[in-house]
């Protein structure tokens, strides 16, 4: 078990890609734009981060104004090719001009893709999409029918997700991943469920904890202990080395001995460095995964381009997190105080990935 | 030190694919992003870290139809469509 421990040679390498990371945080390319144009969804689930319902009393984003900023604050400032536009929510088929909106973006010549519960893709739908240039997609599956019409607290869930993901599938050209919050009371299953995927045809997955945000924070049995964390790690490592699926933990945070081992890359969070938001009221800042408030600015009144290049200090020097637990720690050159959707408005930590291990 | 030998230094240890995705920095060049060109990373998508809410990286440019969508499917595949990387390959 690889826990806490770093050998000799992943900490040299760690040193060395510490060093090459601070390039690129000077340089801040922006090469990921998610577009959280909504926050309706026709679920309501028990982890959800953005705490995301039918009618959350704020309305969508109009296509025009998303379009507006592309076309005036980052398109004169990037090869669109290299920029990859995320769709994003709440979910986000239930907007009706998503597949517009496709269009438009791919127009522009950005990749563009989408995070989805899969609960409204249909063959239609999906076949409007992909020939509105959709690119790539997350389907969120979090284990079996039990679990997942639990969490999803919706009994029709698991089997709409399943579908999705075999018509997704099947879809050639389409990179595509499916998404699984771990529970405690997954984590036994996650052989079998692992199986299940490879035998649908999965080849890319991506598992993650939840983290006490949203309506997560409102319910401590969807997390899981330190043992079952532990357990996931070394579950994931072990699916790894079989090869038969691409399974990687999501880049929440550092993991000490397991860096490199349950990911492809060491551990970054790219939120502000390399990754922008515009979220549905307009705010600027990192990853739509951020909650807490670090928005650095709004589209209906700064200009998104000049707070991309100006601003953003938060995300781009982490120093301010070396805090509390994160204080007198020797593995903070290494973790930056972990992901930027772990810290709290005041900037306090909500809990640290390595002191699980 | 010299980005190339770091590079080299992180291949040798054995972490060539774990420090790919800084891999695209250009140091010494402008820290602006210039627009459409002589910058731009070919395979600047495939190096993309996967994000939280993210999507995976999309496989190389496919060809753009007239009206400037991407074509889908099979007639799509061009010959540069780079082969997707196992994970941990160093």
């Amino acid at each position: 078990m690889a826990g806490r421990r770093l050998g000799l040679r992943k900490r040299l390498a760690l040193d060395i890609f510490s060093d090459l990371y601070r390039t690129t945080v000077a340089e801040h390319r922006l090469d990921t734009l998610f577009w959280e144009c909504t926050l309706r969804c026709n679920l309501s689930c028990r982890h959800c981060g953005s705490d995301c319902r039918v009618d959350p009393g704020v309305p969508d984003m109009p296509l025009e104004d998303f379009l507006r900023v592309l076309d005036e604050e980052v398109t004169p400032h990037v090869d669109p090719a290299s920029v990859l536009v995320i769709f994003s929510g709440g979910e986000v088929l239930v907007r009706e001009d998503l597949e517009l909106a496709g269009r438009e973006v791919s127009r522009r010549g950005y990749p563009w893709g989408m995070v989805t519960n899969g609960f409204a893709l249909t063959e239609r739908r999906l076949r409007g999409l992909v020939d509105a240039g959709l690119r790539s997609v997350s389907v969120s599956l979090d284990g079996f029918e039990r679990e997942h019409n639990h969490i999803r607290c919706n009994p029709l869930s698991y089997g709409r997700a399943l579908d999705a993901l075999r018509l997704i599938v099947r879809e050639p050209g389409l990179a595509y991943d499916v998404v699984t919050c771990v529970t405690g009371a997954s984590v036994p299953l996650l052989p079998e469920f692992r199986d299940m995927l490879i035998a649908e045809g999965v080849r890319s997955w991506r598992l993650f904890s939840i983290f006490p945000v949203g309506r997560a924070k409102e319910d401590p049995t969807l997390r899981m202990t330190d043992a079952q964390f532990r357990q996931m790690l070394e579950f994931i490592r072990t699916t790894r080395e079989e090869g038969r699926i691409d399974a990687s933990y999501a880049c929440e945070g550092f993991l000490g001995g397991y860096e490199a081992e349950v990911r492809d890359q060491f551990y970054q969070c790219a939120a502000g460095v390399s990754v922008a938001s515009i979220r549905v009221d307009g705010s600027i800042s990192g990853c739509t995964s951020v909650r807490a408030d670090f928005h650095q600015g709004n589209i209906y009144r700064d200009r998104f381009w000049e707070v991309w290049q100006n601003r953003f200090e938060p995300f781009r020097n982490r120093e301010w997190a070396r805090r509390g637990e994160c204080a007198d720690c020797r593995m903070f050159r290494y973790c930056l105080g972990g992901g930027m959707h772990l810290h709290d408005d005041n900037g306090d930590l909500l809990y640290c990935h390595y002191k699980r291990l | 030190m010299n980005r190339k030998i770091k590079f080299a230094l992180a291949a040798l240890l054995g972490f060539s694919a774990a420090c790919s995705s800084v891999r695209h920095s250009s140091a010494g060049k402008d820290r602006t992003q210039e627009r459409v060109g002589a910058e731009a990373q070919p395979d600047s998508l495939e190096r993309r870290i996967m994000v939280m809410y993210g999507v995976p990286s999309p496989e190389r440019r496919q060809p753009v139809a007239s009206e400037g969508v991407p074509m889908s499917g099979p007639a799509a595949d061009s010959s540069d469509t780079p082969t997707e990387t196992a994970p941990n390959a160093e």
